[in-house]
């Protein structure tokens, strides 16, 4: 490895197997580490929290939902971007999520240009 | 193939018999009663009253001339009976004036409105039709729309109540008397069902019509009458009528209030449904495409991610298979609710489903016309999506002519052709242009500011169901004429 650095870390948190572990892909194959949670509880009690570069957060979740999440997050380690992901394509939502304290907004399914764009927007670009 | 235009629905409502169609009802028979034992009756009385008194007088007369000395006697008895006959005539003149007054006050002061009509030229038509073997008058007169008119002109107004004139705010009674047609406008309906109702020998009649008064005001009104048991007594039918205008439009904004209210809930299910299924669907989606993307970009590698690719795509294809099964549970559950067919005649669904929309068809000044085979055989669909469809189609077409200046109409025909009934849904509108008529009956095409665009996809999707075709062409008026298909029930 001639980095000597470890990638930047990105969180996702979404209750659908098939979606995390998809994103946890995709994540990768853009040049980022990917740390995967099936749920909200899952995140907050990870020892590396603090480490995470962003975190990627389904809005529609059991227990802990996205907006509480954000909430959450927004208090306990404020540096931490979140963008906040739904499958719903519902105005009132974004600007809850938005309001909650979200970094950025995607709604699914999108493309992977569309997060690249979004984690460099938020000053997180890879180094790949 | 005899054609029946009118429109329709008919309102009209009455004790028809039914089963006895072709036998002539028994007014046409019927003499007037004639009450010869009242008559002999009253002759005694007067006789007893007139000739008594005379007797006597007459008796007392013989015995001056014969010098009896009871004479004086029984002259002072006839004019005693003369006096009493007297008192008994007054009394008599006296009650029949009471009883005169009394039924002019039930009349006059009854707080509804009365009307006196002689219907004798009509009912003479009636009776010389029926004899001649027409049996049904409304074809009849539909054709010969002149015939009716002048029958119209025959029936005459021979008295109104007081309480006519306070109700309409008329100047006096002239103002009513004469010729029925001046009161009936030109689109009136009811005129004919009064002569079917003869024709039947209904026991009364009741409808609505709407109505011009006197003061040039039009109205809407709920009128009953008996109908005679004899010829004679066409002469004086007595007619109540109630005006239901403000009643009818109250109900009409309750009923345009229920409308908006239905809707308002259906475009909440369907909000609802649309945010679910996106949802379910979108999910899948995302996976597909970030597995999708994911794999591309391993294999550009410098050195291929193979096994992460293949994952990637494994997952791909798994999820797509989880599209297609939202898919496929979302249309199985909405199928499963459809398609409970029976043999149903198709005029009547057709009316019923203009009685549904009729508001908003009269909202926009359409007018529907119906045009139907004799004997058409009755259709196997499932009566409530048919009924949608006919829904469908008149609100179409009714919007289609709204604000439009000239002829409002909407002509519905019914047609048997090989095994299958053919509906035409024809308007007088601006037609469907030739490039659109191909995609019309898609999904969210509609050309209605505001309109979802889902009226016709329903359309094609109900008849489709039935196994049937729907399509759109000219119609010969130059407005858009739909047409569709469904199957004739065996047996």
């Amino acid at each position: 490895m001639a980095e000597p650095r470890a990638l930047l870390t990105v969180g996702i948190v979404d209750d659908d197997a098939f979606i995390r572990t998809a994103l946890g892909r995709l994540v990768r194959s853009i040049g980022y580490d990917a740390a995967i949670f099936e749920g909200a509880q899952a995140l907050l009690s990870y020892a590396g929290l603090r480490a995470l570069s962003c975190v990627l957060a389904d809005l529609q979740m059991p227990g802990i939902g996205g907006i509480e999440l954000i909430q959450i997050l927004a208090e306990r380690v404020p540096r931490l971007p979140v963008i906040a992901m739904t499958a719903y394509p519902n105005q009132i939502i974004r600007q809850r999520a938005l309001d909650a304290g979200a970094a950025s907004y995607l709604t699914k399914p999108f493309e992977a240009e569309q997060l690249e764009s979004c984690l460099k927007a938020l000053g997180i670009g890879c180094r790949l | 193939m005899r054609q029946v235009f009118s429109r329709w629905p008919s309102l009209a409502e009455s004790s028809a018999i039914s089963g006895q169609e072709s036998s002539l009802p028994a007014w046409m028979s019927a003499s007037a009663p004639r009450h010869r034992l009242a008559a002999t009756k009253d002759v005694a009385c007067a006789t007893l009253l007139i000739l008594g008194p005379a007797a006597i007088a007459a008796l007392a007369a013989w015995q001056i001339a014969q010098g009896d000395a009871l004479a004086p006697w029984l002259g002072a008895i006839a004019l005693v009976a003369t006096g009493l006959a007297l008192v008994f005539a007054a009394r008599l003149m006296r009650s029949l004036r009471r009883s005169a007054e009394h039924v002019a006050a039930i009349f006059e002061r009854a707080g509804i409105s009365m009307w006196r009509e002689d219907w004798t030229a009509a009912g003479e038509a009636v009776k010389a039709l029926r004899t001649a073997g027409v049996t049904d008058l409304e074809s009849y007169f539909a054709s010969r729309p002149d015939e009716l008119r002048a029958l119209k002109a025959q029936v005459l107004i021979r008295d109104v109540n007081s309480f006519t004139l306070e109700e309409t705010g008329a100047a006096g009674k002239e103002d009513y008397l004469g010729p029925l047609d001046r009161l009936l406008p030109e689109t009136d309906q009811t005129f004919v069902q009064w002569l079917v109702a003869f024709g039947r020998g209904d026991r009364f009649f009741r409808s609505e019509a709407h109505i011009t008064t006197a003061t040039g005001r039009e109205i809407d009104t709920l009128f009953t009458a008996m109908l005679p048991r004899d010829l004679a007594g066409f002469a004086n039918i007595v007619v109540t009528s109630v005006d239901v205008t403000a009643y009818k439009q109250a109900q009409a904004r309750l009923s345009a209030a229920e409308t908006d209210a239905a809707k308002t809930s259906r475009m909440a299910t369907a909000n609802a449904l649309s945010a679910a299924i996106a949802h379910e669907v979108n999910s899948p989606l995302a996976a597909i495409l970030a597995n999708a993307q994911a794999a591309q970009r391993l294999l550009r590698l410098p050195q291929p991610d193979m096994a992460e690719a293949g994952a990637a795509l494994g997952d791909v294809v798994s999820q797509a298979s989880r599209a297609k099964e939202v898919v496929a549970r979302t249309t199985s559950y909405f199928s499963k609710a459809t398609g409970d067919f029976a043999p149903v005649n198709l005029i009547d669904v057709a009316r019923n489903a203009n009685l549904l929309v009729e508001n908003e068809l009269r909202s926009h000044g359409a007018v529907v016309h119906l045009a139907a085979e004799d004997d058409l055989p009755l259709a196997l669909v499932d009566a409530i999506q048919i009924q949608q469809v006919f829904v469908n189609l008149l609100v179409n077409a009714a919007q289609a002519m709204a604000g439009r200046a000239g002829k409002r109409d909407i002509t519905l025909a019914i047609r048997s052709e090989g095994a299958q009934l053919v509906v035409d849904v024809a308007d007088t509108g601006p037609g469907v242009a030739p490039e659109r008529r191909a995609t019309i009956f898609e999904p969210f095409r509609s050309s209605r500011p505001g309109g979802l665009g889902m009226g016709l996809a329903i359309c094609r999707n109900c008849i489709d169901a039935h196994g049937g075709d729907i399509w759109v062409d000219p119609a010969p008026g130059g407005g858009a004429a739909f047409h569709f298909t469904v199957p004739i029930a065996r047996g």
